[in-house]
């Protein structure tokens, strides 16, 4: 229909109507290319500073391109020292075993749980479910008060606190979570209770008709659970500061924080080059893992609609 | 029936996610209320049953709403509400109309949608520390005085497109006026030119004498002098604002002549940036799921795109807009992780701490202080639950007559 009506102006007016339609889309593409500058800027400042030294960082004119070979020698400079400033090998390996465990964790109590909810009946099953969708409005800092206070009982934190302890600290809180939980229970909903059935009519276990039927059908919601749980570690700054005293047990995220860069070594003035240099590499990772599994992380987000 | 008996097989299934949430989650709601509400509590059972003792024998109890006090006592506590109700109130509607347009724009044309698409969403999964601080340096000032400050990126822009100038009005006029809330009365005896009005501080002196009258208490002459000198002081604070970037001769964003006018401005411009790509993935998404046939017959009747995007883009995403409105309002009282990424955790530019402070800055600032100031910070926590609370249950009044489900 629309079709027809656009022809029948086209036809009317071609020339006017040709034009226009030009600038609308010209005046469209600017406007979305503008956006995307803004938003590409941030990531070029980073990577741009990390390529100069401190006399182009204090430049008076700002400059904005650094050539190709003196960047790449500026930057040798900054990123070795950035790597030993974050401690960068034991933090990323510290982030991989707490994402590791917290991720399988999370995914195993999750599947559980919302094979649960949504397959089988139970007493009080709805209620339950209330009491859960309740929760996820409590913002998490009544939970970190508390917590805080769970794992300095049982001797997780303090100084103290050997390396799996702080392991124990950092992942044990975490591994479960209300709102993957009823995102999988979604999921597992659309599944036709007719393969159910079936499934029993046949004499096939809860469990077995879990693992050889849901699981599969709901793999992608899965692996989107457990790509937005690794990267919400990676990005923890908040927990892990807390809970770890030792600089040696550090979470990449706040190894770049909490690691002081200044002109010289006494200097109170930021040296930007090495800092940008260290957030050039807590960053990069994260856009490979983006770029390689863009489609299961949109995904993801837009259906369970939280901040990774 | 088929699944009648499966009763105590669903609670295993359940077991591990219900015991870890039980200590993990359940339990910190019951118990974060309870010690907010406790005088002198500590976690260490020792230490808190010598609290116990010791206020027994001064004849205390144990509940209080202390805590609480000492949370709006805070010295930072103002700046903690008006930096978070500024980003709620400033950032969060910015950037859901900005989200809408631009969605709009994205879903009209066909090629490089998808890889715009990509491009907007790229702030969603970086590591918003590392992005928080390359925004620091976007904003930040280098070089040394005696070298010559030199401009970053934005104050080059700012001054390559001349709006340097206007900036450095504005920003004045916002720490004029922020540094004015509490000299209201010397605003008011302050003219046009800075000076001191001395008829409307005598004018004022005038309240004084007819209230202390009126009170039938004695009228003191000395008064009349620590009067004067206060409005002074007040005065002097209030214009040393005045033209602070003016006589600066450049804008400090984030440095250690940052002000609360341009660190604000900072933070909204980050919260901004930060926020839309979430947003316009879920508005992309329902925009696309409109059906078709109302555009078409939309466009049967000739009807105005404006019209047409009033008319039914808006009503349609209706549910959707204000499923981001509540979202983004409760992440806007949660802001804490962004400002530790553009200043630090001293919350605020160098020299002033403190400044951005934040609702949730608060909570963690008594729970870094250790374990003698937890049940304040659990005081702190249950006021932000609160607030969340009355957003969500406002947000929802308000807008279920306009929804179009």
């Amino acid at each position: 229909m629309a079709k027809e009506v656009e022809e029948a102006v086209y036809f009317s007016k071609p020339g006017a109507y040709k034009f226009n339609r030009f600038l609308k889309k010209f005046i469209v593409y600017f406007l979305l290319s503008l956006v995307g500058i803004s938003i590409l800027l941030p990531f070029y400042i980073m990577i741009l500073t990390s390529t100069k030294n401190v006399t182009e960082m204090d430049a008076v004119n700002f400059i904005w391109y650094v050539p190709l070979k003196e960047a790449f020698q500026n930057g040798i400079e900054n990123y070795a020292l950035a790597y030993s400033k974050i401690n960068y090998g034991r933090s990323v390996l510290n982030t991989v075993i707490v994402a590791t465990i917290s991720t399988s964790g999370t995914i195993i109590t999750t599947i559980l749980a919302a094979f649960a909810f949504s397959r089988l009946n139970f007493k009080g099953r709805d209620f339950l479910f209330g009491v859960f969708l309740t929760t996820m409005m409590v913002p998490g800092e009544m939970f970190i008060i508390t917590n805080y206070i769970t794992v300095g009982k049982l001797g997780w934190i303090g100084l103290n606190a050997t390396f799996f302890d702080a392991i124990l600290a950092q992942t044990i809180p975490f591994m479960t979570s209300i709102f993957y939980i009823y995102y999988l229970r979604q999921t597992f909903r659309t599944i036709p209770n007719e393969l159910y059935y079936a499934a029993k009519v046949d004499g096939t276990t809860d469990f077995k008709y879990l693992l050889k039927v849901m699981i599969p059908i709901a793999s992608g919601t899965i692996i989107s659970i457990a790509i937005l749980n690794a990267m919400s570690s990676w990005n923890a700054y908040i927990w892990p500061t807390l809970v770890t005293n030792n600089a040696k047990y550090n979470l990449v995220t706040a190894a770049l924080r909490n690691a002081s860069f200044t002109v010289g070594d006494t200097g109170t003035r930021p040296d930007y080059t090495a800092q940008m240099a260290a957030a050039v590499m807590v960053t990069l990772p994260l856009l490979v893992v983006f770029f390689a599994l863009k489609k299961y992380i949109m995904r993801g987000v837009s259906r369970s609609g939280i901040k990774g | 029936m088929l699944e009648g008996k499966n009763n105590w097989k669903a609670w295993l299934y359940l077991a591990p996610a219900l015991i870890l949430l039980g200590i993990f989650s359940f339990y910190p709601i019951i118990n974060s209320f309870i010690i907010a509400f406790i005088r002198d509590y500590h976690p260490v059972s020792e230490v808190f049953r010598q609290n116990v003792e010791n206020n027994q024998a001064l004849g205390l109890s144990f509940f209080t709403f202390k805590n609480f006090i000492t949370v709006f006592k805070n010295a930072n506590f103002e700046y903690a509400i008006k930096n978070t109700l500024l980003i709620a109130l400033v950032s969060v509607p910015i950037s859901v109309i900005l989200a809408l347009v631009i969605s709009v724009l994205l879903i009209s044309i066909k090629k490089l949608r998808g890889f715009f698409q990509t491009l907007f969403f790229l702030p969603y999964v970086t590591s918003a520390m590392a992005v928080a601080m390359a925004f620091t340096v976007l904003f930040a000032n280098n070089g040394t005085a005696s070298a010559g400050i030199s401009q970053g990126p934005i104050n080059s822009v700012i001054d390559s497109i001349g709006l340097k100038n206007g900036l450095t009005n504005m920003l004045d006029w916002m720490n004029y006026q922020e540094s004015g809330k509490e000299s209201w009365q010397a605003y008011i005896c302050v003219d046009s030119s800075g000076e001191i009005d001395e008829d409307k501080l005598s004018d004022k002196y005038q309240t004084y004498v007819n209230l202390q009258t009126l009170l039938d208490l004695p009228i003191e002459y000395g008064d009349m002098y620590a009067y004067q000198t206060y409005l002074a002081d007040q005065t002097d604070v209030y214009n040393s604002y005045r033209y602070h970037f003016r006589e600066l001769g450049y804008i400090d964003w984030v440095g250690a002549q940052a002000t609360w006018g341009s660190a604000i401005l900072v933070v909204l411009t980050y919260s901004i940036w930060a926020s839309l790509a979430f947003k316009i993935l879920v508005f992309t998404g329902g925009l696309t799921s409109i059906d078709k046939q109302y555009y078409d017959a939309a466009k049967i009747d000739g009807t105005s795109k404006w019209r047409t995007f009033w008319r039914i883009t808006v009503p349609m995403m209706s549910p959707l807009i204000v499923y981001i409105l509540i979202t983004s309002l409760i992440g806007a009282f949660k802001v804490y992780t962004s400002i530790v990424g553009l200043f630090g955790s001293g919350m605020g530019p160098a020299g002033s701490a403190g400044l951005m402070q934040t609702f949730v800055g608060l909570v963690y600032q008594y729970l870094n202080e250790g374990n003698e100031l937890i049940h304040v910070g659990a005081a702190a926590a249950v006021i932000l639950f609160t607030i969340i609370l009355i957003i969500t249950a406002l947000t929802n009044a308000l807008t279920k007559k306009r929804v179009h489900y």
